[in-house]
């Protein structure tokens, strides 16, 4: 309690506009934990350790071992070339030195794309606090970051430049983070679902097209997996192949743990939609499912990827993927069938 | 009956569905920046086509907000808000003249609808915004109501022996012991003015004394000059017979005054308020020390009851009170730095933290907020004794320099006296700069203001 005030006259002192990361302002308890007991929320169950050291020993001694091998045999075909001609030599060490060189560089770089994603749930509580705490300075410089992440992959350039403009010096961190949120992640989020929309519409339609149950599996692996690459590529965390796996089983987690609420309304929808495409066919309704599949699929990565919470009202709804996928196939099963129907009428004739 | 009543509600419900209004009621005592707010909140409305700095007014955000404009009111006998007047004075680098009297303004808000159902029947809708200003001080009146003539004297005569007011009260009982004789239906108008006097001096001494009845004696509106206000409370000391016609004048002038005054204006204008927003300075009390800020907490405490009309049922029938939500706003926000808004806030909640809970208990809405209707200075970061301190900047209004200045750490804890007796704060009043009136005013968190205030009235 000795902070003094004090006035300095203009010109005596060097000041500049402020914009981030002021003295800190003590942090403030969050309401809701102030409530007691406050540790109610705040114990957590900690991952079982899935990895033994054991294994974890076998990985790295297998990966030394094949690289050495890789690198002896590389070393004998190279001395090989050399023996047969000097210039044969010297093109294939120069194309194993690119082929090093470019291998080394790309899988660094995707792998630094990559490992954003599993900074993004860090990021994600950090904010979600700054949120709570309503405490200033600090997230400006995180959504700075975010932003240029964001930019490599996609053109934010203009809701950025209306966020700049909106937010302003006294917005606090939650506030910072809401009109962020508005501004900047409605857009990724509208160019998420969208590509939901798209991949989930056009494997419903294969589903209700193709003959063979496996070809269906096989459809939908594929299909999923493209819609994975591209939501992560939106919210700026491209995944390479091995992370689209891991992605995978992290969505599919998810929606395994998801509530029971939200799977009570999530299953509604799919019967809703069922019940209408089974009118028409079973395997229009099938297609239908993997259709809302995919799309809860996707709902689950967008999840995964944004930076900042979903709130109750941003928060994408299964319903709207719904109608547009029964909508889409029963369309397309219809039309197909009036034009079977033509052409039976032409053949008649 | 009973159905019957039911029935006229119900068609008056609709009726005020179909009418798209919504009454704003804007109060706070003086100097609290009644007519900044207003004059911001129209100004923000207005412009808020090229508006950029409105986030939180999720209408506007959604790009729904169509079209804003001012439009005439029906309620001819209140005099219009002088926005105006008030633009212009701003556009002088002058802050707009204070709020003396009630005041009126209606805007007309053109929006697209949301709602799923209602758009199936039409695509655009109005709402009609009234804003009510009208001087805090007024409210204070509300336990005049119960009271008769004799009893406002002995409650007078305990208040006036009491605390900082004792001193300044001297000189009007004066004026009655130096008169020995009977008070005479001649010196009543001499007294009147000597008990005015006193109050205004209670009002503008360093003591900043809050809590003044009855509130017309310091801000009269239209009744300035009027014999309805040449009435006082007999002191302990004067020597007044009870059957002379000095006195019964006294009884009448009170009870007209408390029939014809204060009680229209209770029924008048919380008969038909939705929204009451509450603005208090509290970086005057933070300068003044914990004496202000205790007076201050108690002046808004009994203020804040006078929202709270449902504890009794005559005055429940009388008023039919329609508060739905009350917003309570520290303004003035563009003075502290902003990493110390939410402390602000806190100290804010804690100080109304009473008057809070009695109105959230009637089921009125209650939200809290810190905000700066025209914001007149600048944050910034200066460098002091090797620390990095932010500091807002501005020209001081008192002598017109430019000045960069700390204003003290506001304390997120409530403070003990010894606490407030050694923590110094020194927040400065700034002028207004060179600013341009054609498009919106810079302010900080009028749009959450907005939100909070009609935001769900944007269907």
């Amino acid at each position: 309690m000795n902070e003094k005030p004090i006035k300095f006259a203009s010109e005596q002192v060097d000041t500049e506009v402020n914009k981030e990361n002021l003295e800190n302002l003590d942090s403030l308890l969050n309401d809701e934990l102030k409530q007691l007991p406050a540790g109610i929320n705040s114990s957590k169950l900690l991952q079982p350790k899935s990895k033994t050291k054991l294994f974890k020993a076998f990985v790295v001694s297998l990966t030394g071992l094949i690289t050495s091998a890789a690198i002896y045999e590389a070393w004998l075909f190279i001395q090989q070339m050399f023996a047969i001609n000097p210039i044969l030599g010297g093109i294939v060490s120069a194309l194993v030195g690119v082929v090093l060189v470019t291998g080394i560089g790309s899988l660094i770089k995707g792998r630094v794309k990559s490992k954003r994603l599993s900074k993004r749930e860090i990021l994600r509580a950090e904010l979600k606090t700054l949120d709570a705490n309503e405490t200033y300075g600090k997230a400006r410089s995180k959504l700075e970051d975010i932003s240029q992440e964001f930019q490599q992959e996609v053109d934010i350039s203009k809701s950025l430049a209306i966020f700049q403009q909106s937010a302003q010096q006294s917005h606090n961190d939650s506030e910072l983070i809401k009109i962020y949120s508005d501004q900047v992640l409605a857009g990724l989020d509208k160019l998420a679902l969208e590509a939901i929309n798209k991949h989930a519409t056009e494997s419903a339609i294969m589903v209700a097209l193709s003959p063979l149950a496996a070809a269906d599996m096989a459809l939908v692996a594929w299909r999923s997996s493209k819609m994975l690459q591209e939501i992560s590529r939106i919210y700026g965390c491209p995944q390479t192949a091995f992370g689209r796996l891991g992605l995978t089983k992290q969505v599919a987690t998810n929606l395994m743990l998801a509530g029971a609420s939200e799977l009570i309304a999530d299953a509604s929808v799919e019967l809703l939609g069922k019940s209408v495409a089974a009118t028409v066919s079973t395997k229009v309704a099938q297609g239908i499912g993997v259709g809302i599949l995919i799309s809860r699929f996707g709902i689950q990565t967008m999840r995964l990827c944004r930076p900042i919470e979903f709130t109750e009202d941003s928060r994408p709804k299964l319903g709207d993927v719904r109608k547009l996928i029964t909508t889409k196939v029963v369309a397309m099963i219809t039309t197909k069938k009036k034009n079977q129907v033509l052409k039976q009428g032409e053949k008649d004739d | 009956m009973g159905v019957k009543q039911q029935i006229r509600e119900a068609v008056e419900l609709v009726e005020r569905g179909l009418d798209k209004n919504v009454r704003i009621c804007v109060t706070g005592l003086s100097g609290s920046g009644k007519t900044a707010f207003i004059t911001s909140l129209v100004n923000q409305l207005l412009h808020q086509k090229s508006s950029t700095t409105l986030p939180f007014w999720l209408a506007h955000a959604e790009k729904r907000v169509l079209a804003v404009k001012l439009i005439p009111y029906n309620d001819l006998h209140i005099p219009e808000f002088p926005y105006a007047e008030s633009l212009q004075a701003i556009e002088n680098r002058l802050w707009p003249s204070s709020t003396r009297n009630i005041s009126q303004i209606r805007i007309s808000v053109k929006y697209q609808i949301k709602n799923k159902w209602i758009k199936k029947l039409q695509k655009t809708s109005h709402l009609n915004i009234d804003v009510i200003d009208y001087p805090g001080e007024w409210l204070l009146d509300l336990p005049l109501l119960n009271l008769d003539y004799e009893n406002w004297c002995l409650l007078f005569n305990d208040w006036v022996s009491k605390g900082k007011q004792a001193n300044l009260s001297l000189e009007w009982l004066n004026s009655f012991s130096s008169d020995t004789g009977q008070i005479s239906k001649t010196d009543i108008k001499g007294l009147s003015e000597s008990f005015r006097q006193f109050l205004l001096k209670c009002k503008t001494s360093e003591e900043a004394i809050e809590f003044i009845q009855p509130g017309r004696f310091i801000l009269p509106g239209d009744l300035e000059g009027a014999p309805v206000l040449d009435f006082f409370p007999i002191p302990a000391n004067a020597n007044v017979d009870k059957n002379g016609e000095a006195y019964k004048i006294l009884v009448q002038r009170y009870e007209y005054y408390r029939d014809n005054v204060v009680q229209p204006f209770f029924k008048e204008y919380f008969s038909k308020v939705d929204r009451q927003v509450l603005l208090v300075d509290v970086l005057k009390v933070l300068n003044q020390g914990f004496d202000s800020y205790k007076e201050l907490q108690q002046t808004l405490s009994k203020l804040v009851t006078s929202f709270n009309y449902g504890q009794t049922n005559w005055l429940k029938r009388m008023f039919q009170p329609k508060i739905n939500k009350l917003i309570i706003a520290a303004t003035k926000s563009d003075q502290v730095p902003p990493e110390q808004h939410m402390a602000m806030k806190s100290f804010l909640a804690q100080m109304l933290m009473d008057a809070e809970n009695q109105v959230s208990y009637q089921g009125v809405n209650v939200n809290t907020l810190v905000f700066s209707a025209i914001q007149v200075s600048e944050s910034v970061t200066a460098e002091h004794d090797n620390k990095r301190i932010s500091c807002v900047k501005g020209v001081e209004l008192d002598n017109g320099e430019d000045v960069v200045n700390y204003p003290g750490k506001i304390p997120v804890e409530p403070m003990t006296r010894k606490q407030w007796n050694e923590q110094e704060f020194n927040f400065i009043n700034f002028a207004i700069p060179d600013l341009t009136t054609d498009r919106q005013l810079p302010h900080q968190r009028m749009d959450r203001l907005i939100e909070l205030l009609v935001g769900d009235k944007f269907l």
